[in-house]
């Protein structure tokens, strides 16, 4: 028996249907921006605030003078917590995954609710707890709070996905934890260990709640940056940094793509 | 190298033992198969042996020094997984190569070293490829060679022909087994499959709930097994309730009267007759005749499903023998072959039943004969 319209091919419909409908949503904004950016300012021409005679390029240089600071407290403070997130939460998942002891299951939990905390609570935690410390500092630790349980998520799911059969051998075969965790596990995790830095550099690049709670006029990060631009600069200006803020991030993502070949999914060789 | 465990105990978590207070000696240099039903415990124990299980209670003893707690990778024994767990990573030869570059030997020669055993495993002509493009069977002699490659003391191996399809898993079999006696190794080798316990070992040690049910030659397990449970596990296995008379002279079965075994213990008993001990026989020299419920050819022999009385038995007959329309068939039983156990009264047969290969299958189709 056979419908003239079978359940299956409705569904698929609606699927491709709701993911078109995504990426418009997602694309068109973007599309605006990016319009305004390089449109916009030629309409402006002399009368956008600094953009000078230059059209978009200028613009852009105009834009890069502004927010120098940002973008190197940004850079800085990406630099900063990728490698720290990826160095804490690595061995943490591992220790939960491999090495569970009394508690472990809580303390897991526990790890991964600053998800579910506003970033408002933990900037103002932050300033009460420890109000005196370099700001740089407390951003750091905004961040790594918002960050570590997506780097415990992701490494905790391929240690998961990878069984412990092959850290068995490795023992049997004569290889210590260290040499193991060199030769066996580490070089079977470095996909998610680069998708891992991957979600934490996104998430640390656009994190605004933290960002903007605890910045002071000295040191700001680009979103919070960002945020100032489009509230008392003009279109165009905020369109060029909006391209500025994205540049970094997709380049990333199409790094990612690039390397999901065969090589990669199994594992460098060491 | 001897291996043994004394009192060995393991428990994943209150009431969940898995060995119970396991000694034995293996023999050395010889293959010992560790053969039960899954949850017997006999991968935990080939674990605790290897150090990657932490025993609750208990030693184990290489060449009589206690390595309880020597670290797995410093116990020199070599392991083959069920899953073979090679290294996707690594090449074939890196893989075979891993147990000598943890022990610091030099490059050239670990190659060289890993290379001879690869050949040894008839894998020569593999080294460079990456181990995810090989066969299950190409992928168990890469495990294989790689537990070989760095001369380990003791060789254990966990199920290892048990991921392979039947036909493939008969052939590695005989090679395998070849293999492993030319090294002459302590060998230990865990396996739910019996025949190949049969086929393998020097020494066959049947477990059952964390325990040692019987350890022995295969020929002598099989011939004189200690319980009715050995009996059932290895082979298709009759078992008759039957009674041996107050004098202890007489067996009396529901179908025949015959006169019992040497020394046999007056009261209730199982009487254990396998398939192959019962015989086709003339009228004349008959113990018993039975109803003909079924014959499954199987090739080497021809399995026949007989009633005698209520009492269903398997006879394995000749291939070439001609069961003709006869309602009744005359059946003869080999008395030497006989082996009792004691039955408490009222007690069903015990288990877990093997049933012969098809036979589900064939009492669903054909109606009960009771006569």
């Amino acid at each position: 028996m056979s419908l003239p319209i079978s359940p299956r091919r409705v569904a698929r419909t609606a699927g491709i249907a709701v993911a078109v409908a995504l990426a418009v949503g997602l694309v068109a904004p973007l599309v605006v921006t990016a319009a305004g950016a390089f449109v916009h300012a030629d309409w402006y021409g002399q009368r956008s605030e600094g953009a000078a005679a230059g059209g978009a390029l200028g613009l852009f240089r105009y834009v890069l003078g502004l927010w120098s600071g940002a973008l190197v407290t940004s850079l800085r403070l990406v630099g900063t917590v990728v490698p720290l997130a990826l160095l804490i939460g690595t061995p943490a998942a591992f220790a939960f995954r491999r090495r569970p002891f009394p508690g472990s299951g809580s303390l897991e939990t526990l790890a991964m609710t600053p998800l579910a905390i506003p970033g408002i609570a933990l900037a103002v935690g932050l300033l009460l707890g420890a109000g005196r410390a370099p700001r740089f500092g407390l951003l750091v630790a905004g961040h790594l709070a918002y960050t570590l349980p997506l780097v415990l998520k992701t490494v905790s799911n391929a240690l998961e996905r990878e069984g412990a059969d092959l850290e068995r051998v490795a023992r049997s075969l004569g290889a210590g934890p260290w040499k193991t965790a060199a030769w066996v596990t580490l070089p079977r995790l470095v996909p998610g260990l680069v998708l891992s830095a991957l979600l934490v550099f996104a998430v640390s690049w656009g994190e605004f709640n933290v960002s903007f709670l605890l910045a002071t006029p000295i040191v700001q990060t680009f979103p919070a940056a960002l945020y100032l631009t489009y509230t008392t600069n003009s279109f165009p200006v905020a369109a060029a940094a909006t391209l500025i803020f994205l540049a970094p991030i997709v380049p990333a993502f199409l790094a990612i793509q690039a390397l999901g070949g065969e090589e990669f999914r199994r594992g460098l060789s060491v | 190298m001897k291996l043994e465990v004394r009192g060995l105990s393991k428990a994943y978590g209150p009431g969940r033992a898995a060995v119970v207070s396991l000694s034995h000696v293996f023999p050395e240099g010889r293959i010992s198969a560790l053969l039960g039903p899954s949850g017997s415990g006999k991968s935990t124990t080939l674990w605790m042996i290897a150090g990657l299980t932490d025993p609750d209670a208990g030693a184990v003893l290489l060449d009589g020094r206690d390595v309880t707690n020597v670290p797995a990778e410093k116990r020199d024994i070599g392991m083959v997984f069920q899953s073979y767990a090679l290294f996707p990573h690594l090449t074939v030869l890196q893989n075979v190569a891993f147990g000598l570059r943890t022990r610091g030997v030099g490059k050239a020669e670990r190659a060289a070293r890993a290379r001879e055993v690869l050949e040894t495993v008839r894998m020569g002509g593999f080294e460079s490829r990456p181990v995810d493009g090989l066969s299950g069977g190409e992928q168990q002699r890469v495990a294989l060679a790689r537990a070989l490659a760095f001369r380990p003391r003791i060789l254990l191996l966990d199920e290892p022909l048990s991921a392979l399809d039947a036909k493939l898993r008969e052939d590695l079999r005989a090679e395998l087994f070849s293999l492993l006696r030319a090294l002459a190794l302590t060998t230990v080798y865990v396996t739910h499959d019996q025949a190949e316990a049969l086929a393998l070992g020097d020494e066959l040690v049947v477990m059952r709930e964390g325990r040692i049910e019987q350890a022995g030659r295969p020929a002598e397990v099989y011939h004189r097994p200690a319980s009715p449970f050995v009996a059932r596990f290895l082979g298709a296995a009759n078992l008759v309730a039957g009674d041996v008379s107050t004098r202890g002279d007489d067996l009396c079965l529901p179908f025949a009267t015959i006169e019992a075994p040497a020394g046999s213990e007056a009261g209730p008993c199982w009487a254990l007759l396998r398939p192959e001990d019962l015989e086709v026989v003339s009228p004349a020299e008959a113990d018993f005749t039975a109803a003909l419920a079924s014959a499954q050819f199987l090739g080497p022999v021809q399995r026949l499903r007989l009633y005698a009385g209520r009492q269903e038995l398997l006879l394995d007959a000749p291939n070439d023998l001609a069961i003709g329309d006869e309602a009744r068939i005359p059946v003869r039983m080999k008395r030497e072959k006989i082996v009792l156990f004691a039955r408490g009264e009222g007690e069903t047969p015990p288990g877990p039943s093997v049933p012969p290969p098809g036979a589900a299958a064939v009492s669903d189709v054909f109606p009960r004969i009771v006569n």
